[in-house]
């Protein structure tokens, strides 16, 4: 069940809110887990009985290594906890791609004995509660704060379901407090500004998203046969778009959502597409992963604090290929992962001297160009996909086009853009901080309630009638 | 005083929440409670019916899947939320996202697969257009023998009547004389099959008609259109048979605002609010002069959904004695046989659904027939039927061969599905 389905926005949320608001304090994070698990069982009936299991073992290995008097016994349950964490992500998320492609090469070397494997299938938000599981055991390791007391909270703060499928990853430091209580944050100024971020949210999804994902749809899915240059590149600005508003769309939901219920979650997203380098972008891009891989994989290796310069760019460029294999088990994500790395490390070498030199518009559209080309590979379903689709790209290609495009296209692309860009104004930061962060004014109340009553119904709208197609009549 | 000011204004907060919050629970109260009275909306879909709990199909999501589908088709206010945005999308980018249907310039009406044959997109190439004649062909000569007259006819599909409006977007033909019509014209032409071409004749008569010959907002020609159909058919036929049949003619008329369904259909598919904008459209009564025939005529009319307008004028009911009609895509053409029954049987076609042309009938017909005549007995019209299906069908699976088709297509400029046809076709006969 995802946010922008008429099951959760006319179903699930409002029966949620209702209970929830209506029952007594002491009661609430018992309710909130239920339709949490309610949540995750909706979507991955089998793999709940397996997350319970490891995440009772989880609970009491972390207990364990909190009261171990001795350090190395500490690292020992600390091993464990991890080890039970990434190999069941590793179990899950990689065990077929890892079986194919040693397939793949024993088939090429012609050595025969195929490995014989059931596809597993991939349980909904998996590498994020992993994420999330990891950062309790090391946050509790490190003693950035102490463990749950219960086991209720910790199975909470891992299937908390506004964050369960997307994000944003929140560290067990950043909400452990909250989850045991938010008391003071459940006010109708919270709940309204949380609502109308959901609000924003979904609008960017439904309307905005979906709009363009359905385009670049088209073209990817087509044969590269019948793309030309211009389909090309507006199959690729079309998915550069659509994975920002979809992504963050999604994440204003979860804050949102959690919001009303008395949470802050970390923002992820901070108009990423107008930042003047790949290391900036990655500091305005899923902020929350990116703050993830730098406190609990890039900073434990070493991270710039290293002697050499190989090693930092060994240490970047591990970081990035941990990355893009996180965002899913195909070479396509890890070349992509490993791409951003590069550019990172090149970022180092020259192209930060350069940037500095051509000022911030043209270092900005030079960034957007890079991750633009770095979004075919994330794309494309697989590496061959990927060059062929490059080679759309950058080998003018000017037979007539096959496809169709439709004003309203032209018109949600537009407005993508303009929305993507528009904190370079800084009227358009004022707005955001208004919306997002500030309390309201009763008028301030009514207008944003008139614009977001507009957007849900106009999402409302968008989405109930996206499977609808008719025939005009039935028997011909 | 801080108090006072502080009141207000959460109460004004509180109260916009609440309302948010059961505005949520608006479309689930109209579901159970039908408070609105809802206009129910036009076309044939389908409605997901909450599924059974199953552990097998709750463990496989399948029940998950189908109640989402059915909670998402049986929501409150579903009809309406469907209406505002097609609304939304006509009345701000003048399109729709009905897929079935094309906003044209002028807001003219489309049906997609209209304007698909008009750019040549389900060119079926000419190899395999020759090879339907040639069947024809046989199926003609042994009708003939029996004095049955075959005759084929083409109308203009809405596409074709109104180039002019079709979206700058759609208008993709990159091969203009790779069309299914223009090849079947050139074919009949080469035989000596009857061949009635009222494409032809209806973009000839256009300009000068003194009533509208198709609508601005339906996917079918006009009651007019109709009448001139049967009626330049009927025409042919005494010519051809050298016969006279009953004459039907004008008897009264009348313009109409809004237009009927049948004038309308496209736009009631669309499901605005509004009506979309559209001319006015002439309806008739007809005069029937009745003299008793030579010859009992008995017709058999294999056609698409224009035959049926013209079914409902109810004028070919008075020009023959009997008037049989088998829509174009049903299996059973020439059931038991009995096409022998007839004296003349009519293949109606237009371009929408020309890529089928002529249809099972002739299929069948052919089949049947074949062991009349050695030299097309060795065809095995069913296996080469089911053997290049089979090859299309690979070719869609198989993204490298499809490929390579479309690589093949391009270089010979022609259309894919030509490429496809001709690659099946090449492999029946060389495999």
């Amino acid at each position: 069940m995802v946010f922008s389905s008429t099951l959760f926005l006319f179903g699930f949320l409002p029966a949620f809110l209702l209970i929830y608001y209506s029952l007594p304090q002491k009661f609430k994070n018992h309710f909130l887990l239920f339709a949490s698990l309610l949540f995750f069982t909706w979507g991955a009936p089998l793999f709940v009985f397996f997350v319970i299991g490891s995440l009772i073992l989880d609970f009491y290995l972390v207990r364990k290594m909190e009261q171990a008097a001795v350090p190395k016994q500490k690292k020992y349950f600390l091993l464990a906890s991890i080890v039970l964490n990434v190999g069941s992500l590793a179990y899950f998320k990689y065990a077929n791609f890892f079986v194919e492609n040693v397939n793949t090469l024993v088939s090429t070397w012609g050595a025969g004995g195929i490995v014989g494997w059931t596809d597993i299938a991939l349980p909904i938000g998996i590498s994020f509660f992993t994420f999330k599981k990891l950062s309790y055991t090391i946050d509790v390791y490190r003693q950035t704060h102490r463990s749950f007391d219960s086991i209720a909270n910790y199975f909470l703060f891992i299937l908390l379901f506004p964050e369960l499928v997307a994000g944003p990853i929140v560290r067990y430091n950043e909400i452990a407090d909250q989850i045991i209580d938010r008391k003071d944050k459940e006010t109708i100024d919270n709940k309204l500004s949380g609502l109308y971020r959901f609000i924003i949210g979904l609008s960017k999804k439904v309307l905005i998203a979906n709009v363009l994902g359905a385009e670049a749809d088209k073209i990817f899915d087509s044969s590269f046969q019948l793309v030309n240059t211009a389909d090309a590149w507006l199959g690729i600005i079309a998915y550069t778009f659509q994975i920002y508003f979809d992504f963050s769309g999604y994440s204003d939901m979860a804050i949102g959502i959690a919001r009303m219920l008395g949470f802050t979650f970390p923002e992820n997203f901070n108009s990423p597409y107008s930042s003047q380098s790949i290391t900036e972008f990655w500091q305005r891009w899923h902020i929350t992963l990116g703050r993830w891989m730098r406190d609990y994989l890039y900073i434990p290796i070493g991270g710039n604090r290293v002697e050499s310069k190989k090693r930092l760019y060994f240490n970047l460029a591990f970081v990035f290929f941990i990355s893009g294999l996180w965002h899913g088990a195909s070479w396509t994500f890890i070349v992509w992962g490993c791409y951003h790395g590069l550019f990172l490390i090149i970022e180092r070498i020259f192209l930060n001297t350069f940037y500095s030199k051509i000022g911030k518009l043209p270092s900005m559209l030079i960034t957007f160009f890079i991750v633009m080309i770095g979004w075919v590979f994330f794309r494309a379903e697989d590496l061959g996909d990927a060059m062929l689709y490059l080679d759309k790209l950058f080998v003018v290609d000017l037979h007539p086009t096959y496809q169709i495009y439709l004003i309203d296209f032209y018109v949600i692309l537009g407005i993508a853009v303009i929305l993507s860009f528009m904190n370079l104004l800084k009227f358009q930061q004022a707005i955001e901080k208004s919306i997002y962060f500030n309390f309201y004014s009763n008028k301030k109340t009514l207008v944003l309630g008139l614009i977001c009553y507009t957007l849900l119904i106009l999402s409302a709208s968008a989405m109930i009638s996206a499977s609808f197609n008719p025939f005009i009549y039935y028997r011909f | 005083m801080e108090k006072t000011k502080h009141i207000p204004s959460l109460t004004v907060k509180h109260f916009v929440f609440v309302f948010f919050i059961i505005s949520l629970f608006f479309p689930l109260i109209q579901q159970h409670l039908k408070l609105i009275k809802e206009k129910p909306l036009e076309g044939f879909f389908n409605i997901e019916d909450y599924p059974t709990l199953a552990i097998d199909k709750w463990k496989n999501g399948e029940f998950q899947k189908q109640f989402e589908t059915a909670y998402n088709d049986q929501i409150g206010f579903h009809d309406f939320f469907i209406e505002l945005q097609s609304q939304i999308n006509y009345s701000l980018f003048k399109i729709s996202k009905i897929q079935s249907v094309v906003v044209g310039k002028n807001g003219y009406l489309y049906v997609r697969n209209y304007i698909d044959a008009v750019n040549g997109n389900d060119f079926m190439g000419s190899a395999y257009i020759n090879l339907q004649i040639e069947k024809a062909k046989v199926v003609d000569s042994i009708l003939k023998q029996k004095n049955i007259t075959l005759v084929f006819a083409i109308a203009p599909g809405k596409g074709s009547f109104f180039p002019e409006y079709i979206p700058d977007a759609h208008k993709t033909n990159n091969h203009p004389d790779s069309t299914n019509y223009a090849c079947y014209k050139k074919a009949f032409a080469k035989s000596s099959l009857n061949f009635l071409d009222l494409r032809e004749y209806f973009l000839k008569i256009k300009d000068t008609c003194r009533y509208p010959l198709f609508s601005k907002a339906g996917v079918h020609w006009s009651e007019y259109a109709s009448y001139i159909a049967i009626d330049t058919f009927k025409n042919y036929l005494e010519q051809i048979q050298k016969i006279s049949l009953n004459k039907v003619t004008i008897k009264d008329y009348n313009f109409e605002f809004p237009a009927r369904p049948s004038d309308y259909d496209a736009a009631n598919l669309m499901n605005t609010f509004s009506i979309i904008p559209h001319y006015k459209m002439s309806y008739f009564s007809f005069k029937y002069n009745f003299a008793p025939l030579s010859k009992t005529q008995k017709l058999l009319v294999v056609g698409d959904s224009y035959y049926s307008c013209i079914k409902e004028t109810k004028i070919p009911y008075y020009i023959f004695d009997t008037v049989e009609y088998r829509l174009y895509n049903k299996p059973e053409m020439n059931k038991r046989n009995d096409a022998e029954k007839y004296s003349t049987i009519l293949i109606l076609g237009t371009d929408g659904t020309l890529n089928q042309y002529p249809y099972n009938f002739i299929d069948q017909l052919y089949e049947h027939y074949s062991s009349y005549d050695q030299n097309y007995k060795n065809l095995k019209l069913k296996e080469f039927r089911m053997y290049t299906h089979k090859v299309l069908e690979n070719i869609e699976k198989n993204k490298k061969w499809k490929n390579l088709m479309l690589k093949n297509a391009k270089k010979k400029n022609i259309n894919p599905t030509e490429e496809f046809v001709n690659n099946a076709i090449w492999l029946y006969y060389n495999q």
